[in-house]
């Protein structure tokens, strides 16, 4: 039973505590169908391969005629999970076919660049998996053939299509957060970033992230996704990045660090604090935006704002739901409430609907029909994987990198 | 799926890449990733399947299957196909869509209100539609539900059913031999070695590329006016079920999807009891333990009652011991 409290009360309990309100969007409760058949293909067909073709099957209009992967295991494992899909072993195969109008890109970053520029040269669409690439060149010669093609091409940076952070961005770009103090971000997972091989001689190759000759660590494979939303929220791009990294868990002769820290310096100053690890879990994956106004943090599926005490009260705030959210009484915000509440939707919780690769994909597969424009772009795409390679360099070396603004033309 | 998932690869008989010795340490290590990606394929399927997550697939059926086909992956229409066939078979005593029921009596969340009314209590049953409450096509590889009440529960196949896919992914990645098991209830044996799994005060039961299932119908329950009321839901009552204690189901391993059907069918014989062992699918065995006592059919691979050994790492609740890795073969 809700407690009554006075006034008084209330402003002590305010001054004591931010106040919070979850942030979703109405459209993320949209179902994807697409009016036009398209059909897709999928280039390597590992974990994140494999995850791209659940998506797309749940999609309507979207047929997956082939997949691709140079391991037959592999192959076998992605089409024993899709009906009718047509296994082949060489990509070019698959850009070939005329039943197929995209490709997702998915195999290890090392390899995207080739792959991609065949692609386009096919006339085939392109959703590149993120980091788009594992060298400053190779994302240069990406972003210069996606630019002058008459094909979509998407870098599967997720956040730019997420509802959850589109919202959550014209909050922070209508000035709620008013003045930038700080950032962090963190990704934290437990596992031992080792992939099976039923071909030993195929090991070295699919256990490329923990090979340090072409592996961009976890600064460059994880941070790269959340760096960008950073850069998509404040338009601006870190001017040098410090870190550091260690082995904590996995004695197993690796010699690419299970655990980072960084350290990065925006243009006027704020800093971006970023840990990852494979190593434990507490926390797992959020980015945070610090403000004098209010404090966002975004979470993938979720998002908050966290207002502070003597931040002034918005219109909007009005028509929020209150509710506890953890140990403070905070507002929970919900775009379109009325709306959902109408379709009895809002009993089911504030989380997003979809996952996170779910809008990314159909934000692509828009884009290529011309309804929608591409969220995250060959350009945005290689200025933040150029950012990943600098932070990798930086773990890599333990000491502060330089990143010119030279460096990120691309 | 709110349980424990173990996974023991044995090396000796099927390491990740067999022309490796065991001392090496690229074979454990292969080993390791192999293990990994089954657990990783087992929360895929949780984070499918979970009506508590926004997110997943069942809760977009429950949001929209009433109103329009919801087009699904391939694997979870199999899944859902499955279920209906086992409810079809059974007549109706295993159900996917008990998650109303669920609900109502408590399991799934609070089903009683901050002045302590519950939609349900221990004298009535909640009103259930006899028959499909789902409605699948092949074709589109859609579903549909029968209305907005309707709420899938794949509680008692689910976890069978991720045991099935993360065998498919060792298989895939070179593992010939493992035992894998959730929350010790269903357990699934894959390759040649033989694995032993105890029924407590009941015996043991020998596993060999075979799946496991055992059903308590008081495994978990509720207190309502001083009677428990356990967690098996009977569909065609809208009451927990009274048919059976315990039921046990043993399915070849050359079923494509063993585990899942010894998970649907112990389920299915708690609720009914012991009659429907007459009625079982070739390639699967059963035992059910009720008033009367134990019942099992001709091909019950149980033996009689024995400790568990000591050194049995999967010793768990009550002293079950499924799990082990006996190798008394």
């Amino acid at each position: 039973m809700a407690q009554r409290i006075d006034r008084r009360d209330f402003l002590v309990q305010a001054a004591g505590a931010l106040a919070a309100s979850a942030i979703i969007s109405h459209v993320a409760h949209a179902r994807l169908r697409l009016d036009q058949a398209t059909g897709v293909g999928i280039i390597g067909c590992g974990r994140q391969g494999r995850a791209i073709i659940a998506e797309l099957l749940s999609i309507e209009g979207v047929t997956i005629p082939a997949a691709c992967d140079v391991d037959d295991g592999r192959l076998r494992s992605a089409l024993r999970r899709a009906q009718g899909i047509e296994g082949v072993a060489d990509y070019r195969a698959l850009l070939d076919r005329k039943d197929v109008s995209a490709v997702c890109i998915a195999t290890p970053t090392h390899l995207h660049k080739q792959i991609a520029l065949d692609a386009i040269a096919a006339g085939k669409h392109v959703y590149c998996e993120a980091p788009i690439a594992h060298t400053v060149d190779d994302c240069r010669a990406i972003a210069r053939a996606a630019r002058g093609a008459k094909v979509v091409f998407a870098s599967g940076l997720q956040g730019r299509s997420n509802p959850v952070y589109k919202l959550a961005w014209t909050f922070f770009r209508s000035d709620a957060v008013r003045d930038l103090v700080a950032m962090q971000a963190q990704s934290m997972q437990k596992t031992t970033w080792r992939s099976p091989a039923s071909d030993a001689a195929r090991e070295k190759a699919f256990n490329w992230r923990l090979d340090p000759e072409v592996s961009l660590g976890l600064a460059g494979e994880l941070g790269t996704q959340q760096f960008d939303v950073l850069h998509w929220y404040t338009g601006r791009y870190p001017v040098s990045v410090a870190g550091n990294g260690s082995i904590r868990a996995y004695n197993d002769g690796r010699q690419v660090p299970d655990t980072i820290a960084l350290d990065l310096a925006f243009e006027r100053g704020e800093r971006l604090q970023y840990l990852a690890s494979i190593a434990a879990t507490y926390g797992r994956e959020f980015e945070v935006l610090w403000g004098t106004n209010a404090t966002i943090k975004l979470a993938w599926s979720h998002g908050w704002m966290f207002k502070e005490a003597d931040a002034p009260t918005q219109g909007w705030e009005v028509y929020a739901n209150r509710q506890q959210f953890h140990n403070d009484e905070g507002i929970t915000l919900i775009a379109d409430a009325t709306k959902l509440a109408s379709q009895g939707k809002l009993k089911e919780g504030v989380g997003l609907p979809f996952s996170s690769l779910y809008y990314a994909l159909g934000n692509f597969l828009e884009a290529t029909t011309g309804s929608a424009e591409v969220a995250c772009s060959a350009d945005e795409g290689a200025r933040a994987t150029i950012v990943g390679i600098h932070a990798a360099r930086a773990v890599r070396e333990g000491v502060r990198v330089e990143i010119p603004p030279d460096a990120l033309v691309v | 799926m709110g349980t424990r998932f173990e996974i023991v690869i044995d090396l000796e008989r099927g390491a990740a890449a067999p022309e490796r010795s065991v001392d090496d340490d690229l074979a454990r290590n292969a080993a390791l990733a192999a293990g990994e990606e089954a657990l990783r394929e087992i929360e895929s399927w949780h984070a499918r399947l979970s009506p508590f997550d926004q997110a997943s697939l069942v809760s977009r059926i429950h949001r929209d299957a009433h109103e329009h086909a919801v087009v699904v992956d391939p694997e979870t229409f199999a899944l859902l196909t499955l279920a209906e066939e086992v409810r079809r078979e059974s007549g109706g005593a295993f159900d996917p869509c008990v998650g109303r029921l669920m609900h109502a009596f408590g399991f799934r969340g609070d089903a009683c209100d901050e002045h302590g009314r519950c939609a349900i209590d221990s004298s009535c049953g909640l009103h259930t539609h006899a028959g499909a409450s789902l409605t699948l096509d092949p074709a589109s590889r859609s579903v549909r539900t029968r209305d907005a009440s309707v709420r899938l529960d794949l509680g008692a196949i689910a976890k069978g059913w991720a045991l099935d896919r993360a065998a498919d992914v060792l298989r895939e990645s070179g593992v010939a031999s493992a035992f894998l098991h959730a929350g010790t209830s269903s357990a699934l044996a894959m390759g040649p070695r033989e694995w032993n799994v105890m029924i407590p005060g009941a015996g043991v039961v020998a596993l060999r590329d075979a799946a496991f299932s055992l059903s308590d119908r008081l495994g978990q329950y509720v207190e309502r006016a001083g009677e428990r009321l356990g967690h098996e839901m009977d569909p065609r009552t809208g009451r927990p079920a009274g048919g059976a204690a315990r039921a046990a189901c043993v399915a070849s391993g050359t079923l494509r999807h063993a585990a899942a059907f010894a998970d649907a069918w112990s389920t299915a014989f708690v609720v009914e009891g012991g009659a429907l062992l007459e009625r079982l699918p070739s390639g699967l065995e059963g035992w059910v333990e009720s008033d009367t006592g134990p019942r099992a059919t001709l091909g019950w691979p149980g033996r009689s009652p024995r400790a568990c050994p000591a050194q049995n790492p999967g010793t768990g609740e009550g002293g079950r011991c499924v799990g082990a890795a006996d190798r008394s073969a």
